[in-house]
């Protein structure tokens, strides 16, 4: 028992200055005893900052304590120097950065949501969240916080508009499942959490969005063909991508893309191109050339698709298939 | 592209087989199958479970979604998740080996004696103390998803993905397992928590004792009603001694509140006195010398685990098949009026009257019906729809669907089953009349009919189905309630048919 040598109760805000000065030792010694003790040092300032934020127990965290370790987060350069180090923190310490990071980035004071106004004037912390999928050990966190970030227009738009947007097929081609699914997840929010802002992005950069986004469509990995088909039924036919949807289905390759999908080996990537090919037949104004594709493959198309998916019990669908039979029927 | 590969040379991580050997199959579930296993680079065993993704029910999401929790954690009560690899369709999920077998295994060699049970309920609290204090719930303890090493450390197994998979609700609403262990609350659907584990956790140890969990001759619509309205089961006081009886009536109490949590129940005498887990072993002897005798009937074990087929019948995409010549007599296109459509689900469509860019050269414009594209959290097929749980925890997705609600009038406010969305192709219900009726109606007659549809060989059949279909949604709508009136009498006859 030490009565004597107990360590002086730190202030949360102490607690966080602490953690700083820590993670920059990290980075200053080589692995061994001395890393170790800093790294469960690390851990366990994490730890008590993460319950400043979150309260401990069932105990409710004091406004006025939240702030202190916020603004102290923020002067102290933190939001960035956790993510920059996270492959080199504990197993548990990373599970607390993202949920200090979360925390973080829910508060509000009013209409203001100052984690998100203080990363938006630090694009450099999202792409260096971006670039964890590189890393398979903290992948999994990185990418939890990069979607908690991807709920805000601001951080979403900094994304969408970098150069950086376009490493996410790197991140989705070059990993196992479950990041590779992750990285997705994270494109996927990219595109359709903020729809207008979005909807504004592919209508001034269509062709290099689609030029990227095809490569998914073409890939070889069987999730990312299927997930990235699924995507583009549903950025075509949400509202807000209208006229986008217009420039997609006037293209003959895409039309053709999607027909030979329809008789791909995989029932669920033939019935994912379904909801992509049926705009181009429902188009009712279709430019000459689509109209051409059918006309020329009209038969070939009613036998094909008499014989599409019948044993699916999915009354939409059908009624779906139907009415494309009937356009089709009338060319 | 014929054929779906990884192992392309610009991702050479993500073939399994670079990694792992897969032997012979040790299980298989509605999922998939398990195989043993092991590391190459460590020889360290392991257990592959084997999901193909073209035939899984859950959407692919969710599955990842699963998988990350299991990523997330990390004790040693509980099954460690090593990764997961996809291999052209099939997805390839790298768990710990544990060589003793599951306590069901275990059990057919005879129940377990109060002593081991004692070892085994500490080690099960010991990972459900983990799990909840990670904010997790394992939703499915039972006998067969407990493991043990050959060293007799017990195992939390078949959190999440498997759990996903097998649990007792899939999600298209069909019955497909069993409800024995499941809490009066969470068949109630009236919103649950971790307490909810300890309840099974109170079956769990029955089951042990008397090698089948309560009910577990009764037919499980029955027991779906039964455990909401009977009292909570408990021990033989001739059998067991009074600190075990204690210990199972404490995690066996109707209301969840009133149930000890993990920590607390770690304190319980019974507990505090149970020996080493290593004693465990002698179970594991037991069952060896057991099967040695002859007792096991060759099971699983001697399966060899040959390459799974992953080539189906469907040909390649090849150009060839379509044509797409030169353009030749491009006639104008004619304009075609969208097929009037009668039922409208879904997200509406962009108006062709409201074009955003007049620039634009067409206007499509689709029926209706054509705008619902399946939203991946929304499940396509219209009974699927119809009952979506508001929980945003995607750990509770297996078992949220539409389970029948049992008469328990003193729960009735927390019985508001979670938000309903009526697919407009059924009749709103009617004015005041209360959700469980529906929930019958949705979750329990209208997939069973939909289910015999897939079923039936021709349309005629379909169409007769139907009829019965729309019959009961009349008569429901007519005589509110009268779906789950329904159901009742025929499980209440169902069982004195058994009982005969």
């Amino acid at each position: 028992m030490n009565f004597f040598n107990r360590q002086k109760t730190r202030t949360p805000a102490e607690t966080v200055k602490s953690l700083k000065e820590n993670i920059l030792r990290l980075d200053q010694s080589a692995a061994g005893e001395g890393r170790k003790r800093i790294n469960e040092e690390v851990s366990r300032l994490l730890a008590s900052t993460k319950n400043s934020l979150s309260g401990e127990g069932d105990a409710e965290p004091s406004p006025d304590v939240i702030a202190q370790v916020a603004n102290e987060v923020y002067a102290q350069d933190l939001l960035s120097l956790m993510v920059i180090h996270l492959g080199k923190f504990d197993f548990e310490a990373r599970k607390d950065v993202c949920h200090i990071y979360n925390t973080l980035l829910r508060r509000q004071l009013g209409v203001r949501s100052p984690t998100v106004d203080t990363i938006a004037t630090r694009p450099d912390i999202i792409f260096n969240t971006l670039k964890g999928y590189a890393n398979a050990d903290i992948a999994l966190n990185t990418g939890m916080i990069l979607k908690e970030m991807l709920r805000y227009e601001p951080l979403a738009r900094i994304l969408l508009h970098s150069e950086q947007f376009y490493t996410f097929p790197n991140h989705i081609e070059n990993t196992t499942f479950g990041i590779s699914c992750d990285a997705f997840g994270c494109m996927k929010e990219t595109l359709t959490r903020h729809k207008p802002m979005v909807a504004q992005y592919l209508d001034a950069n269509y062709d290099r969005f689609f030029n990227m986004y095809t490569t998914l469509i073409l890939s070889a990995n069987y999730v990312t063909k299927r997930q990235s088909l699924k995507l583009l039924g549903e950025i075509l036919l949400d509202r807000a991508n209208y006229s986008i949807m217009t420039r997609y289905i006037s293209s003959e390759a895409n039309l053709k893309m999607m027909m030979n999908f329809l008789r791909d080996k995989s029932r669920n990537i033939q019935f994912e191109a379904f909801h992509v090919f049926k705009v181009f037949v429902a188009n009712p104004n279709k430019p000459a050339q689509i109209a051409t594709i059918l006309r020329r493959n009209k038969d070939k198309l009613l036998i094909f698709l008499k014989e599409f998916h019948n044993d699916k019990d999915d009354e939409q669908f059908n009624d779906e298939k139907q009415f494309l039979i009937a356009q089709i029927q009338q060319l | 592209m014929s054929t779906y590969s990884n192992n392309s040379a610009n991702n050479p991580h993500a073939d399994p087989e670079l990694f792992y050997v897969k032997q012979n199959r040790i299980g298989k579930g509605s999922f998939g199958e398990v195989y043993r296993g092991y590391d190459k680079r460590t020889s360290v065993p392991v257990a592959i479970k084997i999901i193909d993704l073209e035939s899984a029910e859950d959407e692919i999401d969710d599955i990842q979604q699963e998988i990350q929790i299991l990523g997330q954690l990390d004790s040693e009560f509980v099954t460690r998740y090593h990764g997961s690899y996809l291999k052209g369709s099939h997805l390839w999920i790298i768990m710990e080996y544990c060589s003793g077998g599951s306590c069901s295994d275990l059990m057919k060699a005879g129940i377990f004696r109060e002593e081991y049970i004692a070892i085994l309920a500490r080690e099960l609290l010991r990972g459900l103390e983990y799990l909840h204090g990670e904010g997790k719930l394992h939703r499915d303890i039972k006998a067969a998803n407990i493991l043990l090493t050959a060293g007799g450390d017990v195992k939390l197994a078949d959190f999440g993905v498997s759990g996903q998979l097998t649990a007792t609700m899939t999600k298209k609403n069909t019955f497909v397992g069993t409800p024995y262990w499941m809490s009066p609350e969470v068949i109630k659907q009236s919103g649950y928590d971790h307490k909810a584990d300890i309840w099974s956790l109170g079956i769990t140890c029955i089951e042990m004792a008397m090698g089948e969990p309560p009910y577990a001759d009764l037919h499980p619509m029955k027991v779906l009603f039964l455990i909401p309205k009977n009292p909570p089961p408990q021990l033989d006081e001739t059998k067991f001694s009074r600190t075990f009886r204690d210990f199972v009536s404490l995690c066996l109490q109707r209301d969840p509140r009133m149930r000890p949590t993990a920590k607390d129940l770690l304190r319980h005498k019974f507990i505090r006195t149970a020996r080493k887990a290593s004693y465990l072993t002698e179970l594991i002897e037991r069952y060896e010398k057991w099967k040695s005798e002859g007792g096991a009937k060759s099971g699983e074990d001697g399966n060899r685990g040959d390459g799974m087929t992953s080539e189906h019948g469907y040909g390649p995409a090849a150009e060839a098949l379509w044509d797409f010549g030169t353009v030749r007599n491009a006639l104008p296109p004619q304009p075609h009026q969208p097929g009037t459509v009668s039922r409208a689900t879904g997200r509406p469509l962009p108006p062709s009257t409201s074009t955003p860019t007049s620039a634009t050269p067409t206007k499509p414009d689709l029926p209706p019906s054509m705008s619902g594209r399946a939203l991946p959290t929304v499940p396509h097929s219209a009974s699927q729809a119809t009952i979506i749980s508001s929980d945003p925890e995607p750990a509770y997705q297996t078992i949220r669907n539409a389970l029948p609600q049992g008469p328990a009038p003193h729960q009735h406010q927390a019985q508001q089953p979670p938000q309903q969305h009526h697919n407009q192709s059924h009749p709103p219900p009617a004015v005041d009349h209360d959700d469980d009726e529906d929930v019958m109606l949705e979750g329990v007659i209208v997939p069973a009919i939909n289910n015999l549809a897939n079923r039936v060989p021709n349309d005629h059949a379909r169409e007769a189905l139907a009829r019965l279909r729309q019959a009961f949604i009349d008569a429901e709508r007519s005589i509110p309630g009268v779906t789950s009136a329904f159901v009742l009498e025929i499980v209440e006859n169902v069982e004195q048919v058994e009982d005969h």
